[in-house]
């Protein structure tokens, strides 16, 4: 009989708390059984600013989740974004002990070392260690071993964030009785859900736009060489309207999900929209060409803020990046921003599709990160791996007693 | 599958300064309500749980101890009738009184409830008692069996209270009280002086079955000189028939000591005793004190003058 196991997958996002439940069989089956979301509460910009409030919010959103499954969450997998988190490229180089020039795995692992040796200032932590390339005298080979050179080097894009906020967001999680089992940044979640193998190794960049921040990976020949968190997001455009147009919040967004489009056309001088529609008192008329180009203004902004980091990164290369731009996240389902990410990127850009073998609620780009989660509470991140506990006869007989 | 394979090369970040370094127990846990409830379900879930484990847990204890006494009272076989008859057959003398002494059954006792076993290691555990055979005889009898040891010399002890007391020793060297023989019978059986062990013990007793054969050999083929045998004396006679020196000596009302070899042939000792006592008969029949058989090659006559003869 295969072992199964209950896992969460928890995304503390600035608008909503999304958790989807999967229940994995054995190594290799994936059921998801249950999820639910919740608009979220003392979280700014994808960071936790009220502990107490934002952990109302994601147990309400956990405990729901697991009554939609009728069981309980063995362990979480939780996703994190905000700008807070940073990343860096750091390269360990070794030079070949053997003296034939013959790598060995003592070689490999010494390179590996080095590069993830930096050390961080005390506030902060990794998050993630994404190996790169190795480099051999020069040459980029996927495995070193056994090869000959004289000098073996490899790269890590480091990812280290908020050493409290990442504390915050463990502690919500431990606050209801559950393990953090692992931790991954919004944007490479997504990117695993949403690419595939073959558009990983041409190239491609991942943008999901969420409701605070706006996250993207960018993957050239199949690594991760790239991660990036920008604190603009859909609420920024909402507040944008609500601001321009001098309407309330809940009406600029509905607003901006009806007649929003994220780039300006001259055809909108000419075109008005109304606010509701539907003639109750207050209702007027708007030029579309106002909201266009509020809508615009803001997401040329988060575009542009992305450009300007590839390019400091010596990244914007459109030949590397073949695949082009995948766009997730809720606010990518705004009407003509794939044309907006192509006009400010140069890249050829479309929205993601969600995995065709989930329902179509969790198919929408919003769940794209915790479907990436579940991923990898699937897969793994290699080393990780053994941090998995064995599942003991006390936990075997709780589980089959649905006990926790 | 959701997704796409693994990340080439991984993204884990374990090692120093990782996230996981975030160490959880130490900080203090925020209690939201739905923590609270979930905590409260938990342990509410695990109390019916162990509630139910334990009654299910007292259904199976009761289901068989209710089993178990159910089959107590499940009456595989008829209940046997009480023992009616006890056949007992012995190749000896002991008397039925004897076997009621020792058997001691219960009045109206079921066949079945006799433990036949039990009784036979109940009249081996007696002397007299070789070996035992006890078996029920459906419908009610009991046979019991018992094949009896012969006595083969008496032994004199004192008894603790001063009195003399008189018992059986068998060929195997067992000593036992006697049940049943008659008097006529012992009264021609001649006494045992026992060897003395190392230890200073007479018991038990080893080579009586060659001292046996000594007797037996006498009392068919000189009956009447066995019928003058009144003490078998093992005081150089350990029973081990390879130690040098080993002699049987009889005292006998004719000849006060008669010496054999316990490794020679009786037949011979005893065919040169024959003609030692006719002889000297025929020679005016002098006493005599002592006859060595055990000496090689000729036997050594010791007369009461003193004077020593071979022959």
């Amino acid at each position: 009989m295969s072992h199964s196991r209950v896992v969460g997958a928890v995304e503390i996002g600035t608008s909503k708390v999304a958790v989807l439940l999967g229940e994995i069989i054995g190594d290799s089956g994936l059921n998801i059984i249950g999820h639910s979301a919740c608009s979220s509460k003392g979280i700014k910009k994808g960071v936790i600013a009220d502990l107490n409030v934002a952990s109302d919010c994601v147990h309400a959103a956990i405990l729901t989740a697991e009554k939609n499954a009728q069981t309980r969450i063995d362990e979480v997998y939780l996703a994190q974004t905000g700008s807070h988190i940073q990343g860096g490229f750091n390269v360990g180089t070794t030079n070949v002990s053997s003296p034939d020039g013959v790598i060995r795995s003592i070689d490999i692992d010494q390179a590996k070392e080095e590069a993830k040796r930096r050390k961080l200032p005390n506030s902060r932590t990794y998050i993630h260690h994404i190996q790169n390339p190795f480099s051999l005298d020069g040459r980029q080979v996927e495995n070193p071993l056994s090869k000959e050179a004289r000098c073996l080097q490899v790269g890590y894009w480091s990812v280290h964030g908020d050493s409290e906020i990442v504390s915050d967001s463990l502690r919500v999680i431990r606050g209801i009785d559950l393990d953090v089992n692992d931790m991954i940044i919004s944007s490479i979640a997504s990117g695993a859900v949403i690419l595939q193998e073959s558009e990983k190794e041409n190239g491609a960049l991942v943008i999901d736009i969420g409701g605070g921040t706006t996250d993207y990976v960018l993957y050239r020949k199949g690594y991760i060489v790239k991660t990036g968190v920008v604190p603009v997001g859909g609420d920024h455009i909402t507040n944008d309207l609500s601001i321009g147009l001098r309407v309330g919040r809940k009406s600029a967004e509905e607003f901006k999900v009806k007649n929003g489009r994220a780039f300006y056309n001259s055809a909108d001088r000419d075109e008005k929209v109304w606010l509701f529609g539907d003639l109750t008192i207050g209702d007027r008329e708007y030029p579309l060409a106002a909201i266009t180009k509020i809508i615009e203004a803001r997401v040329s902004e988060i575009f542009d803020i992305i450009k300007e980091q590839l390019i400091d990164a010596d990244l914007l290369v459109p030949s590397d990046i073949a695949s082009g731009i995948f766009l997730t996240g809720g606010t990518s389902r705004l009407t003509g921003i794939e044309e907006a990410a192509k006009r400010s990127l140069g890249l050829d850009a479309c929205v993601a599709e969600g995995p065709q073998d989930v329902v179509d609620e969790l198919r929408q780009p919003e769940y794209s990160t915790v479907l990436g989660l579940l991923h990898y509470a699937l897969t793994g991140q290699e080393e990780s791996q053994s941090s998995v506990k064995p599942a003991g006869i006390l936990r075997r007989i709780g589980s089959l007693l649905n006990f926790d | 599958m959701i997704g796409s394979g693994k990340d080439k090369g991984g993204t884990s970040a374990g090692g120093a300064q990782s996230w996981r370094e975030l160490a959880g127990p130490r900080q203090r846990k925020i209690n939201s309500p739905q923590a609270k409830k979930r905590r409260q379900e938990k342990w509410i879930k695990l109390a019916v749980s162990c509630a139910l484990l334990i009654a299910i847990i007292g259904v199976v204890v009761w289901v068989v101890t209710g089993l178990k006494s159910r089959e107590e009272a499940i009456q595989i076989a008829p209940p046997s009738k009480p023992i009616q008859r006890i056949l007992f057959d012995s190749n000896g003398v002991l008397p039925d009184a004897w076997l009621s002494s020792v058997i001691k059954l219960r009045p109206g006792m079921s066949m079945m409830e006799a433990d036949i076993y039990a009784l036979k290691a109940k009249l081996e555990a007696e002397g007299q008692v070789r070996s035992a055979s006890v078996e029920r005889v459906f419908p009610s009898d009991l046979r019991i069996v018992v094949e009896e040891r012969m006595p083969v010399l008496r032994l004199a002890t004192m008894g603790k209270d001063g009195k003399r007391v008189l018992r059986i020793v068998a060929r195997d060297g067992t000593v036992y009280k006697g049940v049943g023989y008659p008097k006529a019978m012992l009264q021609h059986l001649p006494f045992v002086q026992p060897y003395k062990n190392p230890d200073g013990g007479y018991f038990p007793m080893r080579g009586i079955d060659r001292v046996a054969e000594l007797m037996e050999y006498a009392r068919q083929n000189s009956p009447e000189m066995f019928g003058a045998w009144q003490v078998v004396s093992l005081e150089h006679y350990s029973g081990d028939l390879e130690l040098p020196g080993q002699v049987i000596e009889v005292r006998s009302s004719m000849v006060p000591r008669i010496i054999f070899s316990a490794v020679s042939d009786f037949g011979k000792q005893l065919d040169r005793l024959s003609y030692i006592l006719s002889y000297v008969q025929n020679h005016g029949d002098p006493s005599i004190d002592r006859i060595d058989l055990s000496l090689r090659g000729s036997a050594a006559v010791q007369f009461s003058s003193g004077r020593i003869g071979t022959f």
